[in-house]
């Protein structure tokens, strides 16, 4: 192995330009793998670009790195070492401070003195540029930035040339969140003019392809299905430099060799596994894995309240009580999160996901059952995502026993992911599991997206209830703390009363380091941080 | 070249037209009828039924079918194959960069099935009934009966993760390998050519275990062939002669029973060169090999429609020419055989 290490790292010198050219010594060697960090993926970015069409999930952790915002989140520390972003402090990332006006009704941004990848400074109209971006182009970008608030490019004012000021019409306390987010990145607005055509006048085929932002790390080079290569941006400004020159983000389709790779010490870093193999690892301590409750994130069975007999609550309350929760947290999850089941008495506090009231009891269930008018159960068919087979099936077959055990009589079927999400966003399917998380904290966010009226693409459950609705509607207005708490409090009882989700675990972020690897940060979008690991 | 081979190809092109064209309809009906919301999966996050319309009409699904069909005859005709949105490339260069890697390994794979095979059935039909034919028989029967990422992922576990043989499993180059200029898109040949044989070194450690444990699945076919066909040149008339005749052995062997027998080898190895092509997406996914089979499935479960077409057809066309190019080896081999276009 020894032998063949100094092969690649010769490869690598010899390639990696200038500075390390011709020189075979082995210290200069391991410098270039000291300061390099390999992380390995289940799937990579798909674009460079998030305001892309179509951008999928490892699109978020990139752009996270590549692009500055105006402001970042802050750090709390958690009890394992690492870090955590801490939803209610903001911080200075490429403005250096801003004032909020005495009405209330505007923000003004005063930026640092920056500069692009490309060399560009950035100025007051890049910002506008990419903000009146991020609220015109449609899909993502445009449904995210108005969830705060912002409608159209006249809300952002060019006030000189490091000044802009953020105009808002309503208090919306999602406002500031949604400049801090992975949607209003910064953009070299000059870059992007220059590749803009009238078909396409904010560049996306050019920015989903190029590099053109101004945040810690730039792309070196991105092969979709392969790769991605970054490397630090010595000019970066946002936030401390780390001693990681360069980042290689590798995609490993296959989970068994993915963990593999860790366990012998050839990557540095790495997230997406199953839970089992997770808690192999950490039982076998050949990598340092951190875990992290995923913020407002759970993993539950849905019921589709408007379809047959789900649309009775006292049946979607009987499969609650019969959900074999320990079996499934045991043997399925293999303990990977928070249970969130069997709560006596109400939330302690208005953080969510909290724990439901139910827990296995099949006197109850069958009770509910008869009440219903369902005493000898019915048949149904459960779904679940192909390509999370290995969680999701172990789910289905014990929830299969479990409720076979109350007469309901389930077939499981296992669908693709794209089906799946088109089937639930249709509102197609009886019964499920799945994963939801929202970005931000306030609880009534999380319910906006899944419980209300609206009835939107996450709302699989196709719940709609008048109380509900207008409970979520006010408490997002709400400015008074404890009518706002009075609110939420009667949302988490109609949740559990009328239970269309049943809350299975609120999983954990885990995320496995080669032993000496620092500064992981779990950060809202669930995606890994990748600009903060320092390698020993 | 020969008329009669100019003639051949020029129908068997003409005669694969129609079926390429059944192809392209096909796989585009196919696709559609398929359940799901493929605009509903690539907005994502979006918590609007307003914004997942707005993505549909970016990926111009919202079109009527007829007028999507159209859209992609006419891309076809310009040879695009449109993009693919689970990684936002257009379908055709995504083909281009992938199918060197697909083939780079079949065709190592099925080179080392081929070495390995051959000589094996060889003396299986030599020592017809004897234990070495049981032997042959168990070897092939245990390749074809293990599934390939099996025998990859134990490949992995002995030769990587315990005896610490074989370089990491991560694709066609290690990470801290710098990849070639690009000639053909085959590492093994662009780094010969350019005679940079450290990462010729590097691209071959790569590939031999997936190789491996795809070759091994095409052991049985090939052997049982070879067998086969062996067998029936060893009993025929002119063997006897030659034998009677004193000829010696490796010769009665080799020049004149292998000879005849070698036509419906090189048929099934043609045959087996297709299906490993499509059955490599296992091997692929386990050794994160870039290749177009695990490109196309990861495409199918998103409901990517471009990629799905897009791969189906390049592997119509690589089938047409790929029989094409046994049925012309056939008759260099047997100046008897007509083939009919």
């Amino acid at each position: 192995m020894l032998r063949r290490d100094l092969l690649r790292h010769a490869t690598f010198a010899t390639t990696a330009g200038g500075v390390l050219a011709t020189t075979t010594l082995p210290q200069a060697l391991a410098q270039s793998r000291s300061n390099t960090l390999l992380i390995l993926v289940e799937a990579g970015p798909n674009s460079l670009d998030i305001h892309a069409p179509g951008a999928n999930r490892p699109t978020q952790a990139l752009v996270w790195a590549t692009f500055d915002r105006l402001m970042g989140f802050a750090d709390t520390t958690l009890p394992q070492g690492h870090k955590m972003y801490d939803y209610f402090h903001l911080t200075p990332e490429l403005a250096e401070s801003w004032v909020l006006s005495p009405d209330g009704t505007f923000i003004d941004f005063t930026l640092k003195q920056t500069k692009f990848h490309s060399g560009n400074p950035v100025t007051s109209a890049d910002v506008k540029w990419s903000l009146d971006r991020a609220v015109t182009l449609p899909g993502f970008p445009k449904n995210q930035m108005n969830s705060g608030s912002m409608f159209e490019p006249a809300q952002f004012e060019v006030l000189d040339e490091r000044r802009i000021r953020v105009h808002w019409k309503n208090p919306d306390k999602l406002l500031l969140p949604n400049l801090s987010n992975a949607i209003p990145n910064i953009f070299d607005s000059e870059l992007l003019k220059a590749h803009a055509t009238a078909a396409d006048p904010w560049a996306v085929e050019y920015a989903r392809a190029n590099n053109c932002g101004g945040g810690a790390f730039k792309v070196a080079a991105w092969r979709p299905g392969q790769e991605t290569i970054l490397e630090r941006f010595a000019d970066w400004k946002g936030g401390p430099q780390t001693n990681v020159q360069r980042i290689i983000i590798r995609e490993v389709p296959s989970a068994a060799t993915r963990r593999a790779l860790i366990e012998r010490g050839d990557a540095d870093v790495l997230a997406d596994l199953p839970p089992k193999d997770f808690s192999e690892l950490i039982a076998a301590r050949r990598a340092t894995v951190f875990s992290t409750p995923m913020a407002n994130a759970w993993r539950f069975l849905g019921m589709n309240t408007q379809k047959k007999p789900f649309d009775d609550k006292h049946v979607r309350q009987a499969i609650a009580w019969a959900v074999p929760y320990e079996d499934i947290f045991k043997a399925a999850l293999f303990e990977r999160g928070r249970k969130l089941w069997g709560a006596t008495g109400a939330p302690a506090d208005l953080s969510w996901p909290s724990p439901s009231p139910y827990s296995t009891n099949l006197d109850k269930a069958r009770a509910l059952l008869a009440e219903a008018g369902y005493p000898n159960g019915f048949e149904t068919t459960f779904h679940l995502d192909i390509s999370q087979a290995t969680l999701h099936e172990p789910i289905g077959l014990l929830l299969q026993e479990g409720l076979a055990k109350i007469g309901i009589r389930v077939t499981l079927e296992k669908v693709p992911a794209g089906q799946l999400r088109g089937q639930l966003a249709n509102k197609q399917l009886p019964f499920f599991v799945e994963d939801f998380g929202a970005w931000f904290n306030d609880p009534d966010y999380f319910f906006f997206i899944a419980y209300h009226g609206s009835n939107g693409p996450w709302n699989s459950a196709n719940y709609v209830s008048a109380e509900m609705t207008s409970l979520i509607d006010r408490a997002r207005l709400e400015r008074d703390s404890a009518q706002y708490e009075q609110m939420v409090r009667r949302i988490f009882a109609i949740a559990f009363e009328d239970v269309p989700f049943i809350p299975l675990v609120q999983p954990f972020q885990d995320v496995a380091v080669k032993n000496g690897v620092t500064g992981h940060r779990y950060v809202f979008h669930r995606q890994l941080e990748y600009r903060f690991f320092q390698k020993p | 070249m020969r008329p009669s081979l100019l003639l051949i190809i020029g129908k068997r092109v003409l005669a694969a037209l129609p079926v390429l064209a059944g192809v392209v309809v096909v796989t585009f009906i196919l696709t559609r009828m398929l359940p799901g919301d493929p605009a509903a999966y690539f907005a994502g996050q979006v918590d609007s039924q307003a914004a997942i319309e707005e993505i549909r009409h970016a990926m111009g699904l919202d079109l009527p079918l007829p007028i999507q069909f159209l859209h992609y005859i006419t891309g076809l005709s310009q040879g695009d194959l449109g993009r693919s949105f689970s990684t936002g490339r257009p379908v055709l260069a995504e083909m281009l960069d992938r199918l060197p890697a697909s083939l780079e390994l079949v065709l190592v794979a099925v080179a080392f099935g081929a070495a390995l095979a051959v000589p094996l059935g060889v003396l299986a039909a030599v020592r017809q009934g004897g234990w070495a034919d049981q032997a042959v028989r168990v070897i092939t029967t245990a390749g074809v009966s293990l599934p390939a990422f099996f025998s990859g992922l134990m490949l992995i576990f002995l030769f990587y993760y315990l005896l610490e043989w074989a370089p990491s499993p991560v694709g066609r180059l290690d990470a801290f390998s710098e990849a070639p200029p690009r000639i053909t898109g085959f590492l093994l040949i662009d780094c010969a050519l350019l005679g940079d044989w450290e990462t010729w070194h590097a691209a071959a450690a790569q590939i031999v275990l997936p190789a491996l444990s795809l070759g091994l699945v095409t052991l049985a076919p090939i052997a049982r062939m070879t067998r086969g066909a062996m067998l029936a040149a060893l009993s025929s008339d002119f063997i006897r002669t030659a034998r009677a005749a004193g000829l010696p052995p490796r010769q009665v062997l080799w020049t004149y029973a292998f000879r005849n027998a070698v036509l419906p080898v090189l048929t099934t190895l043609g045959m087996v060169f297709s299906y490993s092509l499509g059955g490599a997406v296992l091997v692929e996914k386990v050794f994160s090999w870039p290749g177009v089979g695990s490109f196309a499935l990861d495409a199918l479960m998103q409901l990517d429609y471009a990629p799905v077409q897009g791969f189906v057809l390049v592997l119509g066309v690589l089938y047409v020419v790929l029989n094409l190019g046994v049925d012309i080896l056939l008759v260099l081999a047997d100046p008897r055989i007509r083939v009919e276009g």
